[in-house]
């Protein structure tokens, strides 16, 4: 099981300030923030999106909420790079990582910057919960085989990725936010090259161990059904109370 | 007539899987890893072609399915439209009454 990112930092993410994730508000924070954006239950990606077609105070909620999900993928990217001699994975695939690190890290300076104008900061609203932020312990240790975290991550995360970006590009573009729909256009060519470089080298570890075809597969579609599951309740619930206050 | 996807170009992103209006296109059943779409259920629409990030995807017209199947297919993505459709306008008259209600 990797260890070295353990041994230097304790397992912690090294974030200032550190994570702040919606389950850890205390009550006067959740209700500072179900004040701002109208309950708890629309501090999701989809559902801001829609409330910030209306508004343009849901922006820098839905700018926070992708942002949190971009330190994640610094830890995650990064982490692996530190541990990724224990991985014994080729030289040139934590090179990509590092590439990755890299990306990930001017998506991050990107959305802080436009969190910046739209008035907001690091810490002003919670941090999303996901995966990659688990400490090791956590997870268990046939899911970090490499080909697994990479069907899971590069594949299927940032897959899902490429969606939210169009979406939030395409919403920025209609309501005349340039500034958003160029940072989002951008990061989005980024996240085409994550999918590109996760298919790449799965495709190099399964020559090595052609079990790794199915098991990724099989790791995708469970990761894929997971994330697909919490859009479609966001949007039905709010679906359903909408149709009930219509009513 | 059909769309194919070019598997040396494909990089597996699924944006066209998710984005198509009859789940024709196949993956996780696939024995080659890469995506590829069913011919039976295409019903033309273009969708694919126009998500996908590598421009892999192009229209062929000499694959056509059957009548039967093609009708079967246009009543699938007849009903993914509807629920699309509702799912938006939910959502939309979600936002607008949060909205007003914060003032």
């Amino acid at each position: 099981m990797p260890t070295a990112f353990r041994e230097r930092h304790n397992g912690e993410s090294l974030r200032e300030p550190p994570y702040h994730d919606i389950m850890q508000l205390t009550d006067e924070e959740r209700q500072e923030l179900a004040r701002k954006i109208g309950g708890l239950q629309n501090y999701n990606p989809v559902v801001l999106r829609e409330l910030a077609r209306q508004d343009r105070r849901f922006l820098a909620p839905l700018i926070m909420a992708i942002l949190s999900a971009e330190f994640r993928g610094i830890d995650f990217f990064g982490r692996f790079v530190v541990e990724s001699e224990e991985y014994n994975v080729p030289w040139h695939m934590t090179l990509a990582f590092v590439r990755q690190t890299y990306d990930e890290s001017r998506h991050t300076h990107l959305n802080m910057k436009l969190l910046e104008s739209l008035g907001s900061y690091v810490g002003e609203y919670p941090d999303i919960v996901l995966g990659p932020g688990r400490d090791v312990s956590e997870i268990p240790p046939e899911e970090l085989d490499p080909a697994i975290l990479i069907a899971r991550i590069n594949v299927a995360l940032e897959g899902f990725a490429l969606t939210t970006f169009d979406e939030i590009r395409e919403m920025a573009q209609k309501l005349g936010e340039t500034l958003i729909e160029h940072c989002h256009d951008y990061n989005m060519a980024d996240e085409v090259t994550h999918v590109a470089i996760g298919d790449y080298w799965l495709e190099r570890l399964s020559e090595e161990a052609p079990w790794r075809v199915n098991r990724a597969k099989a790791a995708q579609e469970e990761f894929e059904k997971g994330i697909a599951m919490v859009r479609q309740m966001a949007a039905q619930y709010m679906g359903s109370q909408a149709n009930g206050s219509a009513n | 007539m059909a769309y194919v996807i070019d598997q040396s170009r494909c990089i597996n992103c699924s944006w066209c899987r998710r984005s198509c209006p009859t789940d024709t296109i196949r993956y996780f059943e696939n024995t080659v890893r890469k995506h590829s779409v069913d011919p039976e259920a295409c019903i033309d629409c273009d969708i694919c072609a126009q998500v996908c990030p590598m421009d892999c995807i192009s229209h062929a017209p000499e694959i056509r399915p059957t009548p039967e199947n093609l009708a079967a297919a246009k009543d699938k993505a007849r009903k993914w439209a509807g629920e699309r459709r509702r799912l938006v306008v939910g959502l939309r008259t979600y936002a607008e009454n949060l909205v007003k209600r914060l003032g």
